[in-house]
């Protein structure tokens, strides 16, 4: 990782097109203003690493597993119990 | 290379059992072919796995089956967030619109990845990032369309409500 020590309303340029500036400093908080093309998505790391581990969780390797059995009856029980049925 | 897989029966099957939302009708007809989704960045997690087949098995409607060409024993249970939430916003980023070429919003289709649970009641949609699809191009991405949404939205009340409809 490159490590760059700025001050207070100095700036980074990544790639001729990103410009990061540290905004503000206070207590253990540090601003950070980024200026990017549109084409650019910046997100806080810990909403990316979210997804990422939602994602994994999400996995169902199959339609037939256990998991995906009981998904079924409750969705049967759902439309049998409020008498929408299979028949239209 | 790109696999093929065959939709004709479970789109008929579909088809017949379906109550008939738009969405559902968008869907079978979109899928009337035998469909490659392309993510050409992969989703988070799983970068490596570029294409998709969107799989209709009416015995878990409206679920659908979104599974990886690319990566075997890759596959999610979607659903189309504006069932659950007839309020969901959408508000495309620029990188989206240009990433996926989108020229009409009318050609956009949402589905959001769903963690199911052991006790289904608790089943949740990944409402912070949906899947967008441009249906024109059949390019699709993962997208954070605002980080005050929710990672795992409850939707079975929202089910057994659209049932009674």
């Amino acid at each position: 990782m490159l490590i760059l020590t700025r001050k207070l309303d100095e700036s980074i340029m990544i790639d001729n097109k990103i410009e990061v500036k540290i905004l503000k400093v206070q207590g253990g908080q540090v601003h950070i203003g980024v200026d990017a093309p549109r084409s650019v998505s910046i997100h806080r790391y810990e909403i990316y690493e979210q997804i990422k581990s939602e994602n994994l969780k999400a996995v169902q390797k199959t339609t037939h597993s256990d998991v995906m059995k009981n998904l079924e009856t409750s969705l049967a029980d759902i439309s049998s119990i409020l008498g929408g049925g299979s028949d239209e | 290379m790109k696999v093929k897989r065959k939709f004709d029966t479970l789109k008929e099957e579909w088809k017949n059992r379906q109550a008939g939302t738009p969405y559902q009708k968008k869907i079978t007809e979109l899928l009337s072919e035998e469909t490659i989704f392309t993510f050409p960045e992969g989703i988070p997690a799983f970068e490596d796995g570029k294409d998709y087949i969107i799989v209709l098995n009416p015995k878990i409607k409206p679920f659908v089956y979104l599974k990886s060409m690319d990566i075997e024993g890759l596959g999610f249970v979607c659903i189309d967030p504006f069932i659950v939430s007839p309020d969901f916003n959408l508000n495309l980023p620029a990188k989206t619109v240009s990433l996926l070429d989108i020229k009409d919003p009318n050609s956009v289709m949402v589905l959001t990845l769903v963690t199911v649970e052991k006790n289904p009641k608790e089943t949740t949609a990944n409402f912070l990032a949906p899947i967008i699809i441009n249906i024109e191009n059949n390019k699709a991405q993962q997208v954070i369309i605002d980080e005050k949404n929710a990672v795992r939205y409850r939707i079975w009340e929202a089910l057994e409500k659209l049932e009674s409809n």
